[in-house]
């Protein structure tokens, strides 16, 4: 018996988002609104049913699952952190904190290695363990090129790519994430691809049932979320 | 914790203590807001502007015609009433040597006596604690009142002559019955002092924080700044504003300054530095 994946959220991973990382002011409401509103559909989806697990995929510098518990603060952050410590990616602990603010609880964390490939992002989906059926956090953003102010100032490329981004997380164009060019996201600044083609591998042939629910360019940074339920042909909770 | 008057305030909190000089003729703004109006305008202003504390002053420091208690009275008492009933979240000092004025002046509100002359009248201390205001303990190496140093030396390290007559100074103020949460000491640069002893003060300033005496540095526009930079009266904003800032560094809580806006972005500045206090808004990089 397969326990797949029953629902998918995507949210940004903008570091100002993690506690303690920014000041008095929050310069991303809208953002950090957004962030905790998709987090608490996939706390939410997860409390659907008995038995089922939340869990966060983002990228980091290795590929594999890390202690649900490990260390997360934002000292890293802010350039002081504790000596020969080791603290989660910005991408994971922000999953975590996002999940735990909305009242849920994590059961795994998985780690998409920087760089890696769509193929190996895509094997990671597929053979994502399912002794239970899971919800995925999947932290994910767009380009970083929308504007003379952004990160990675203006790129002529950038609109394009994250509306097509963003088109295929409103329709569940799951081809789409799985065909996000490595090369281009790389000159765009596309920290999202790895994990987003993870959840292109862990929900292949499957069917989907996608919204957008945010999208936006504040800071020139690509943010979105989005939701998607998921049924698979031989689940009795199939969409169709 | 430190308490002024009514009151209360953090221990990692940075006040700004505005300048209001009911005077004809103090150094720099030159009987600007002698005419109660005006004062009263500049209190509106400096406290729009974050001031804490308002300063009000009816004698020049240094020497000059004669005010005696009866005009120094007139001169202040209207104020400290007219802030009290317009803006009471404020807290409010005077700036007088003289018992007879901390008297009145506290019986119409004031909640700090800032006595710029070193305890030269014995009597000053009894009053606050009378009033339960807080005081200021200045150092002015035994000068009479607005005399100017002339020649000065002193025996032993200034700054350690300064810690020790301050912290005497305090611990009388604290006998007196004086709470101990409502004394500050002030090492009072340029009063008694050449500017090499107010470089040294500032330079040092730990060893006054760090006898656990809450700090007053006043330092706005003064001679030490001008001598520094060779600059005349109107030109040592960015002097002062930068002793300011070694001050807050090494842990003064108030800071008696004419120009407010400035000085609270320099303590919001260092302070935020310091790591007491967030920034306003962090993105850059974050996004």
């Amino acid at each position: 018996v397969t326990a797949p994946v029953v629902a998918a959220a995507v949210c940004p991973q903008a570091p100002f988002l993690v506690a303690g990382a920014t000041g008095r002011v929050d310069p991303g409401p809208e953002v950090r609104s957004a962030a905790r509103s998709v987090a608490s559909w996939a706390v939410a989806r997860t409390a659907d049913a008995p038995g089922r697990g939340l869990v966060v995929v983002g990228r980091g510098p290795t590929t594999g699952d890390l202690p649900v518990d490990a260390r997360f603060t934002a000292d890293r952050i802010r350039g002081t952190p504790e000596a020969g410590s080791v603290e989660l990616p910005v991408s994971l602990g922000l999953g975590r904190q996002l999940v735990e603010e909305a009242g849920g609880t994590v059961s795994r964390l998985v780690s998409i290695c920087e760089g890696a490939s769509p193929s190996e992002a895509a094997h990671v989906g597929r053979t994502l363990p399912r002794d239970t059926p899971a919800v995925l956090l999947v932290m994910a953003d767009g380009s970083a090129c929308r504007g003379p102010k952004a990160p990675g100032y203006v790129d002529p490329r950038a609109e394009a790519f994250d509306h097509a981004l963003e088109t295929a997380l409103a329709t569940g164009e799951v081809s789409a994430l799985a065909g996000l060019d490595p090369t281009l996201c790389d000159e765009l600044l596309c920290q999202g691809r790895e994990a987003l083609q993870v959840l292109a591998g862990a929900v292949d042939g499957a069917d989907v049932e996608a919204t957008l629910a945010y999208h936006d360019a504040s800071f020139g940074v690509a943010y979105m979320t989005a939701t998607w339920n998921v049924a698979h042909p031989r689940d009795p909770a199939r969409v169709r | 914790m430190l308490r002024l008057g009514r009151h209360t305030f953090d221990d990692t909190a940075m006040l700004v203590m505005a300048i209001v000089n009911r005077t004809p003729d103090s150094f720099y703004d030159r009987g600007a807001t002698y005419a109660i109006d005006a004062a009263l305008d500049r209190v509106d202003r400096v406290v729009h502007e974050g001031a804490d504390i308002i300063d009000i002053g009816g004698v020049k420091a240094a020497p000059g015609d004669e005010v005696d208690v009866a005009e120094e009275l007139r001169r202040t008492v209207d104020v400290v009433r007219g802030v009290r009933s317009t803006f009471p979240g404020v807290a409010i000092s005077v700036d007088t040597w003289r018992h007879e004025v901390a008297r009145e002046v506290c019986a119409a509100g004031a909640d700090l006596v800032n006595d710029p002359w070193g305890g030269h009248d014995p009597l000053l201390v009894d009053v606050a604690a009378e009033f339960d205001a807080a005081i200021v303990c200045t150092h002015v190496g035994g000068l009479a009142p607005r005399v100017r140093p002339h020649r000065v030396s002193y025996a032993e390290d200034v700054v350690d002559t300064v810690v020790r007559g301050t912290t005497d100074y305090a611990e009388r103020a604290a006998s007196a019955g004086v709470a101990r949460e409502s004394i500050l000491i002030d090492p009072a640069h340029d009063f008694g002092k050449n500017t090499w002893h107010s470089l040294a003060l500032t330079r040092r300033l730990d060893e006054m924080t760090s006898t656990g005496w809450p700090v007053l540095v006043s330092l706005s526009n003064k001679d030490f700044v001008g001598e520094t930079l060779d600059r005349s009266v109107e030109e040592r904003l960015t002097g002062t504003l930068a002793a300011t800032a070694v001050c807050a560094w090494h842990g003064a809580r108030v800071y008696r300054a004419h120009e407010v806006a400035e000085t609270r972005d320099v303590l919001d500045m260092v302070a935020t530095v310091k790591g007491d206090r967030p920034p306003a808004r962090v993105i850059r990089g974050l996004a």
